[in-house]
């Protein structure tokens, strides 16, 4: 995380900088059962055993019962258009740790388990996105993947 | 007090250097299934009314982190707040909710991942941006000026303030919650290198340290029916005090002993040394014992030193402090204060084994937050 | 036994995009002053102090401790909250718990934000982020509001039209308010044609960031009758999280301002809240939120509340009197501004709000806070007991 401060020195009003940089060691903790089953080129999620939804990210508890959830589920490949926008100005890219510009739309698809999850879209146009659309992940080369969101192309 | 809060169930999560296998998450969930186990309440109607969480996003990394996190302490669709204090003051505010009629019972949670981040970075970034952070003044350092100030003014050796180090790991080497329980000796302490004169490596909480701990609070009425052995909040009092180093004298408390006048005045509490049975106070670095000793009215200002040296805080004495082993066995900042007041409780409860204080009536939690102890928390407590 | 409370005086910075002049203490300050002026009272009798802001889009660490000598508030109890965007509606409904226990005389509530000293106002995972996921996609409130919008569309019939129509009508209010940051004086063509930036967002649709600082004094029942004759009594609050339950991508509609306000409505018998409350300042983000929350608290059926802009129904002076200071889209100091809804409804009650204030005995009014993923505080105040 970086924090800047402008540099302007005006008549009066004097404002100085703090660039700083802080690593953060995030433990995943059980996500990694996720990020690992990206690697592989699976899509896991956790299911609640009292309601059988199934989330995306996956969570410790289901959220409206709070039971512990264990059991994990592949959702599949596939799934439907839920919802889909397209980014109009540069935002933080995370992988790059810089503002780029994104091409492809964000959407949200419910897969085949039930789960609905983020993702991009290989679709540049939005008008072309129609609610209900079937999908299908495209993945990145195995030995590309890290376990991150972006292993799934579009 | 009119209203009396009663504390139900407490639990924490044993300290370690770094649960590199657990999110955060599990964390909080691991301390809040305990306590709701122990008195069978859940989420809904009847059951807990809010939460109070303590935690820092910035250690957390994400700017909504707790956000993220708060469906474990079941914030959906209820009432959920997080405090950017020291887990002290959840308790301070939990206990308002409670006397305000507002809620019933309250889930207190307090977490922390030292491990995560360099604590030194972000402690850094809380003094004023303008005069205190350009001069690279970061919460260590007030600290060394703090204990320099202090033993300087009132004559403090260094063999007093290695004397809590050795009583705290030899206290922890009771406590199967503490991090640190090596047996030290004054020279061990005396012998380690220099952190930030006149504060040693030894004589500085270890860095990193994670955990967890999570209290229920509830209303006098509800505490009698779900547990027979309820803890009472008697008194609580936080207080601020000056944040440029410069504008008080730091080897005073004024702040300290100002809460502690507040919460001991709701407890009509007059003598606390005669009349408390244990005290668990935060102390991250050796001197803090001995100076928010002073501030808790366990003596006079300036004589820490000869608190210590006459034996009332061991075990076994007229005010045990710290029989946990405290902060400096390894307890994370923003978890200790609520930790010392679990610890409180387990003692009111005859449930602290090995370090127990027998037949502990009435004890005192502290909690601190801020540079040289800016924010005090004092809470205290009777079976 | 619990005390009845009541606001005996509200104070709030003129809002601006930047504040180079002051720092934040000193923008703190500003606010503080401003609500002991209006209440007649000094910092020696305030006795407790509840603050917040979002520290993180600001770049600090644990801010009260260094704001705390700056409002001469040394000494004194207090602590500080944070919950991304509801902090200062959980910093308000914090102080109205202390101040109900009747242990203190009178209780600051101050929030703040100043904004034009963090680059990247989110710090990093965009509007707040489960560290592993939702970080790693280029999220953030805008595109969220281009979730929920494109839902409500979808289902509604409402066109982007309606949307400007909201949004004109949020600045006409807002040119009544001399402390909004906004004041355009827009008109239908100018929002439609505006910069698009997730479809249907346009850059006029959402909040802007804002530096800002409002506070208010809360004090029990005793205290308050002698310090004004204008109290304004809380009647409730409710704090209603969601917790990060749900994603946007699970659940584009998630939120939970119905669910609070039928708790609440229930607790004080209100049935007809078109009637019974006759003040709104709910904290909506984007200009198509407002038809939204309008269904949620009650007003009408659900997805028909672009049906009342059409028919010219909503505005200061007409038949649903909703966010008359101009509402969030055009001030938002994130971590103040559910304490400048708190601020500006306590002004309708007391009939002070001036060129925006709603002409009628306002008996009731609703405040509303609003963060994450569709998390909501509300406050409901009253004027007499």
């Amino acid at each position: 995380m970086t924090t800047e401060q402008k540099e302007e020195k005006k008549e009066e009003f004097i404002q100085f900088r703090y660039p700083r940089q802080v690593t953060y060691h995030h433990a995943l903790g059980y996500q990694s059962k996720f990020a690992n089953g990206l690697k592989q080129g699976r899509i896991l999620a956790t299911k609640c055993p009292v309601c059988g939804r199934c989330t995306i990210p996956p969570r410790i508890v289901c959220p409206f019962h709070h039971v512990r959830q264990t059991e994990w589920v592949d959702q599949g490949q596939r799934g439907r258009l839920i919802s889909a926008f397209k980014i109009n100005f540069p935002m933080f890219n995370s992988r790059t740790g810089e503002l780029t510009n994104w091409e492809n739309p964000i959407i949200a698809v419910e897969l085949e388990g039930g789960a609905r999850m983020d993702g991009w879209c290989a679709e540049t146009d939005p008008e072309k996105l129609k609610t209900g659309m079937l999908l299908e992940a495209v993945w990145r080369p195995e030995e590309e993947r890290q376990g991150r969101a972006d292993d799934i192309l579009y | 007090m009119a209203r009396r809060v009663g504390i139900v169930a407490v639990a924490q999560t044993k300290f370690e250097e770094r649960k590199s296998t657990l999110h955060t998450g599990e964390l909080m969930y691991d301390v809040t299934r305990d306590v709701m186990g122990q008195t069978g309440l859940e989420f809904k109607e009847g059951g807990i009314d809010s939460t109070v969480a303590a935690s820092y996003d910035l250690l957390s990394g994400p700017a909504g982190a707790y956000m993220f996190l708060g469906y474990v302490v079941g914030a959906y669709q209820r009432e959920d707040e997080r405090v950017l204090e020291d887990g002290s003051t959840a308790v301070y505010y939990g206990a308002m909710q409670i006397l305000s009629d507002h809620c019933d019972t309250v889930l207190l949670v307090a977490y922390t991942k030292e491990s995560a981040v360099d604590k030194n970075m972000y402690e850094w970034v809380g003094m004023d941006q303008i005069y205190q952070r350009r001069v690279g003044l970061d919460f260590v350092s007030a600290a060394g000026l703090q204990a320099m100030r202090y033993t300087t003014k009132y004559g403090i050796t260094p063999e007093q303030c290695a004397k809590v180090v050795v009583k705290s790991r030899k206290n922890a080497g009771n406590n199967p919650f503490a991090m640190c329980c090596d047996n030290l000796t004054v020279d061990d302490v005396l012998r380690s290198a220099m952190l930030c004169d006149p504060i040693r490596v030894q004589e500085a909480k270890p860095v990193p340290v994670d955990g967890a701990c999570a209290i229920i609070l509830a209303s006098e009425e509800k505490a009698k029916k779900i547990t027979d052995k309820p803890v009472w909040i008697t008194g609580i009092g936080t207080c601020y005090d000056h944040h440029e180093l410069g504008w008080r004298d730091l080897a005073d408390c004024d702040a300290l002993t100002t809460a502690a006048q507040r919460a001991y005045k709701m407890a009509k509490i007059t003598n606390p040394l005669k009349e408390l049975d244990l005290a668990e106070v935060s102390e991250q670095y050796s001197y803090q014992e001995l100076l928010w000793s002073e501030g808790l009215g366990f003596c006079s200002k300036g004589e820490g030193g000869k608190l210590i040296d006459s034996g009332k805080t061991e075990m076994g004495g007229e005010l045990p402090t710290n029989p946990s082993g405290g902060m400096l066995s390894g307890i994370p900042v923003c978890v200790a204060g609520m930790q010392r007041v679990v610890e409180c409780v387990l003692q009111l409860r005859g449930e602290a084994g090995a370090r127990q204080v027998s037949g502990a009536k009435k004890a005192v939690a502290h909690g601190v937050d801020g540079p040289a102890g800016q924010l005090h928390c004092v809470i205290t407590l009777e079976n | 036994m619990a005390e009845r409370i009541a606001i005996v005086g509200v104070g709030q910075t003129h809002h601006k995009s930047k504040r180079p002049d002051v720092t934040t203490a000193e923008l703190c300050a500003e606010a503080v002053e401003d609500a002991l002026e209006d209440a007649q009272m000094t910092m020696k009798e305030i006795d407790n102090i509840v603050m917040g802001s979002f520290e993180v889009a600001d770049g600090y660490y644990s801010p009260d401790k260094w704001i705390i000598p700056e409002i001469g508030a040394v000494g004194k109890s207090g602590f500080e909250l944070q919950n991304v965007g509801t902090t200062g509606g959980v910093v308000a409904a914090a102080s109205f718990n202390i101040a109900a226990t009747g242990l203190f005389d009178a209780v600051l509530c101050l929030a703040w934000q100043k904004m034009d000293e963090a680059a990247g106002a989110f710090g990093r995972g965009g509007g707040g982020a489960n560290e592993y996921w939702t970080g790693q996609f280029p999220m953030s409130p805008i595109t969220n509001f281009a979730r929920r919008t494109y839902a409500y569309m979808d289902r509604s019939g409402c066109t982007e039209e309606h949307i400007a129509m909201v949004r004109v009508k949020q600045d006409q209010c807002a040119m009544k308010n001399e402390y909004a940051q906004l004041r355009l004086g827009l008109t239908l063509e100018k929002v439609m044609n505006d910069v698009l930036l997730a479809w249907p967002i346009r850059r006029l649709h959402m909040c802007p960031t804002t530096a800002g600082a409002a506070a208010c004094i809360v004090c029990p029942e005793a205290k308050a009758k002698k310090v004004t004759n204008k109290p304004v009594w809380v009647e409730d609050w409710l704090t209603c999280h969601q917790g990060g339950a749900l994603t946007m991508a699970e659940d584009p509609t998630s939120s939970t301002l119905r669910y609070a306000c039928d708790v609440v409505y229930k607790r004080h018998g209100i049935t007809d809240p078109k009637k019974e409350i006759q003040a709104w300042e709910v904290y909506e983000p984007a200009s198509p939120a407002e038809l939204r929350w309008i269904e949620e608290v009650g007003i009408c059926e659900d997805y028909t509340a672009w049906k009342l802009f059409e028919q010219n129904k909503v505005g200061i002076d007409k038949e649903i009197p909703f966010n008359p200071s101009g509402g969030v889209t055009a001030t938002n100091p994130i971590g103040a501004t559910p304490v400048v809804r708190l601020v500006e409804a306590a002004l309708q009650v007391r009939g002070d709000a001036g060129e925006h204030q709603i002409p009628g005995n306002i008996e009731r009014a609703l405040a509303t806070g609003y963060g994450g993923q569709g998390e909501n505080v509300i406050m409901l105040l009253r004027k007499s007991l």
